[in-house]
């Protein structure tokens, strides 16, 4: 796939038509991923994470490796040996869902090794970006290729995101080695995409001043872009588009389980920057290491999900652009959000006998609504770029190629003229926390999943264990509850009778890795 | 052989000797694309809290202590010294106790005596246990428990910055805040401050 | 004869390759007692004082001037020496410290055990005239 798309990158001109018979591979220019991801998100929405993979593994069916010379190992299952291989690698968003689908699926193992994968094409560009700052921030813009045929190295929430979870995965697998060299990882690489970002917004500047664009985001809302959606109060709180309150809280927790509380504070501090109304995250600022829990009990902090990340959309907009001498109103593409929706965060949570508060500490819509922001000037000079520059191509093959050539470039207008939509779609589109000293055992968990519903179950909390962290995801009414210390008690999970639920059987997995989902609709 | 040949053949061959002096084989494996560096240099890659500033830092700290008679006195005293840690009030991912190792580690040099605290106190205590409750040890060798001396002063502190930035520079002003407090009385003892200043160009 | 010459020349070089050796005598001077990676162009060591109190801990003084009206970066740092000439104590860390246009600075050093007795300073400048050093193996990123 790599080498297909490398290759496209040089020839694109040449290559368009031919691609137009490659509809459904993951490296196609013509490729929806927003419509791609929609049935197995449905999946996911109706509880089934098997079918859901099996979906995604459909979508990804690679051009060059699915035939018999792949790699194979003992079971006759396809060889992953390295994301960047360049015949049989997948692209990262491949990764990344696959590894969202495993941890939904509770199998954490798995899903670390898919995230794993993800994060070495991103430690790529990371190590491309150190060798060569310019060279990278030169390719971000370039101005005649498409966006949706460039590489795509994970947007910057994403690159810091998936960090964050790898942290997680390697707590719950309780590696916490890994977990602690994890951490570290995530906040360099908070800095290097904040000098990164620095440093493109000059280069941007510079180079549509060099190419005479004068279009501004301000002609775009003229023209029917809904600017005010990137603009709202949620965006605007946000100091970025990528740093990661729930990565620092996570080490904020971490390193006070430990003891080394130097740097819980450096953690805690952080995240109550950037999410300076967080109650919870304030409760704990310079009072690290106080509130400790007693004998039998556990310092437990769930981390509840909700929804999936929003989507990116191509939305046409009529922009005035010089062809020719003449002013035309040019129709073209640029991306927008649309939130998935239906992503409802319980205010609180009961466990036990204790209402715990649920907060939000990460809200995905609204850092892809900021990055987006930050990205349109840049997009809006390459698409305004390359749109005189394909026209005069135009222009130049009707008057010397004749009929022939007018549709080569005419599909290629057609091609290369939809905005890039690539973004990781399982993602959950809010991120919060719920924090307690809570006694070791069993204890009832109360969940409300929608106003008025609420899924019931039993988690267990063991004081004996270093770190107690419960993930639990909620989805369309479907809760998927991972603690890797909970044993597999089926019976003991009532659903909300009033909804006449159907439990669906987990199945049984050693008590290590066993986890529940239930549907309460 | 006549003179003109003895030069032309004897000179070469000294050259090359000369030429073997000169470039002699170090003991190091490697393609030389990693060295090592001076360990003291003054780091300057960024305005975070670097390999200098801790250095510096112990340095300053455990010479301030060192001259204070307290401290002397502890040393003639053979009295006993446990450091706190110190709280990092900084958003850096900065352990403390880089710092605080080093002074214990610089006094220790100098004859005062520390005791274990932090993570280190739950190694302390596994082993007394593991000795005692195991079964596994000759009694005659095993270490009591109920043995284990408590300190008379503890050092404590603080790490502070402030950040200031704009389009053009970055400036940050590190403070690290150290004290030696006598642990019966809550009295500081001694105290002292060291400043440290760190701008970059965006 | 070509080849001669050239041989000359590499014996030259290698001479030339050779490290210089400082002696630095006991006198008690400023001169015995500074030592200056290559010649500070206009940084002066005008003063230096030595004490050792009841507590047995040298005190050092030293009094830095710039004689540039420019700012000067100065690296230094203190070596601990006891009575027979041993070194007593680690390397200490490079100091980085800035003296402004025409300013006298005075840097302070305490010894970091008793056993010092004898010192020596260690002084680095950017500007320092034989060669134009980087500072101490400073590692700054390019």
């Amino acid at each position: 796939m790599r080498i297909f798309r490398s290759f496209f990158h040089s020839w694109s001109p040449v290559l368009a038509g031919a691609l137009l018979l490659l509809a459904g591979c993951a490296g196609n220019p013509l490729r929806s991923y927003d419509n791609e991801m929609q049935d197995t998100l449905s999946l996911v929405r109706a509880g089934d994470v098997d079918q859901a993979l099996r979906q995604l593994e459909r979508n990804n069916v690679s051009l060059f490796s699915s035939g018999e010379d792949a790699e194979r190992d003992a079971n006759g299952n396809r060889k992953e040996v390295s994301a960047l291989d360049s015949v049989s690698g997948k692209d990262i968003l491949y990764y990344f869902e696959k590894g969202e689908l495993h941890r939904l699926g509770n199998d954490i193992a798995k899903s670390r090794d898919s995230w794993l994968m993800a994060d070495e094409i991103v430690r790529t560009w990371e190590d491309e970006y150190r060798a060569n700052p310019a060279k990278v921030i030169g390719e971000a813009g370039a101005f005649l290729i498409n966006d949706r045929v460039r590489r795509y190295d994970g947007q910057d929430y994403e690159k810091v995101f998936l960090s964050a979870r790898l942290t997680l995965d390697h707590i719950l697998l309780g590696n916490f080695d890994h977990a602690r060299v994890e951490m570290k990882k995530t906040f360099e690489r908070e800095k290097l995409i904040e000098s990164f970002r620095e440093k493109e917004y000059d280069k941007i500047k510079e180079g549509q001043k060099e190419q005479g664009v004068t279009t501004t985001t301000a002609d775009l809302a003229k023209n029917g872009y809904p600017l005010d959606e990137l603009d709202n109060p949620e965006v605007r709180a946000l100091k970025n588009g990528f740093q990661n309150a729930f990565a620092h809280y996570l080490a904020g927790y971490f390193f006070e389980t430990t003891g080394e509380y130097s740097l819980a504070e450096p953690g805690y501090r952080n995240a109550l920057a950037l999410r300076p109304n967080s109650r919870l995250i304030r409760a704990k600022l310079n009072k690290v290491g106080q509130n400790r829990p007693g004998k039998a009990e556990a310092d437990v902090l769930f981390v509840l999900e909700s929804g999936f990340a929003p989507a990116r959309k191509s939305i046409t907009v009529p922009i005035p652009i010089r062809l020719n001498q003449r002013w035309m109103a040019t129709p073209l593409s640029f991306p927008v959000i649309r939130s998935e929706g239906g992503g409802y965060m319980p205010p609180e949570i009961q466990v036990g006998n204790a209402r715990l508060p649920v907060e939000t500490l990460v809200d995905v819509d609204a850092m892809a609504r900021r990055l987006l922001k930050d990205q349109l000037p840049g997009i809006i000079g390459r698409t305004v770029v390359r749109a005189i520059a394909k026209s005069a191509l135009q222009y130049q093959a009707q008057k010397h190629g004749g009929a022939i050539g007018g549709i080569v470039t005419g599909l290629f207008s057609v091609v290369t003229e939809q905005a890039d939509e690539r973004a990781w779609r399982t993602l959950p589109e809010r991120l919060a926390i719920a924090r307690a000293n809570l006694p070791g055992g069993d204890l009832a968990i109360e969940i409300p999943v929608a106003p008025g519903r609420v899924f019931r179950g039993r988690i267990r909390v063991d004081p004996g264990q270093a770190m107690n962290v419960i993930p639990i995801r909620i989805v369309g009414g479907t809760v998927y509850v991972g603690n890797s210390i909970m044993t597999g008690q089926d019976d003991a999970v009532n659903t909300t009778p009033e909804e006449g639920a159907k439990a669906r059987k987990a199945p049984k997995k050693t008590p290590a890795s066993a986890g529940k989902r239930r549907k309460v609709m | 052989m006549n003179r003109h040949k003895l030069t032309k053949t004897l000179l070469p061959a000294l050259a090359v000797l000369a030429l073997a002096a000169c470039q002699t084989n170090s003991p190091v494996v490697g393609d030389g694309s990693v060295s090592y560096g001076d360990a003291k240099a003054v780091e300057a890659v960024t305005t975070d809290l670097g390999s200098t500033d801790i250095q510096t830092t112990a340095e300053t700290m455990t010479r301030s202590l060192l001259q204070h008679p307290v401290i002397q006195t502890a040393i003639r005293r053979r009295e006993l010294l446990v450091a706190s840690p110190v709280q990092n009030k900084t958003s850096e991912y900065f352990d403390t106790s880089l710092i605080t190792d080093t002074i214990l580690a610089q006094l220790q040099k100098n004859g005062m005596r520390y005791v274990v605290e932090g993570a280190n106190m739950q190694n302390q205590v596994d082993e007394l246990r593991r000795q005692n409750q195991s079964g596994l040890y000759k009694k005659s060798t095993t270490a009591k428990i109920g043995g284990m001396h408590g300190a008379k002063f503890r050092l404590d502190g603080s790490v502070s910055s402030i950040t200031k930035k704009n389009n053009s520079m970055k400036d940050v002003y590190y403070k690290i805040n150290l004290r030696l407090i006598e642990i019966e009385t809550g009295i500081v003892e001694w105290s002292d401050e060291k400043e440290i200043r760190k701008s970059a160009k965006r | 004869m070509k080849k001669s010459f050239l041989a000359a020349t590499f014996l030259g070089l290698c001479v030339l390759a050779l490290p210089l050796q400082a002696q630095v005598t006991g006198d008690g001077s400023i001169a015995s007692k500074v030592e200056s990676l290559g010649e500070m162009a206009n940084l002066k060591v005008s003063d230096l004082r030595v004490v050792a109190r009841r507590d047995g801990l040298l005190r050092v003084q030293v009094t830095i001037t710039n004689e540039s009206s420019a700012n000067e970066q100065l690296y230094y740092r203190f070596r601990w020496l006891d009575n027979d000439g041993l070194v007593v104590w680690e390397e200490e860390p490079w100091k980085p410290e800035v003296v402004y246009g025409l300013q006298s600075k005075i840097l302070t050093g305490i010894a970091p055990t008793f056993q010092a007795t004898d010192f020596r300073l260690e002084v680095q400048s950017p500007n320092n005239s034989v060669t134009s050093n980087p500072p101490p193996g400073s590692i700054i990123r390019q």
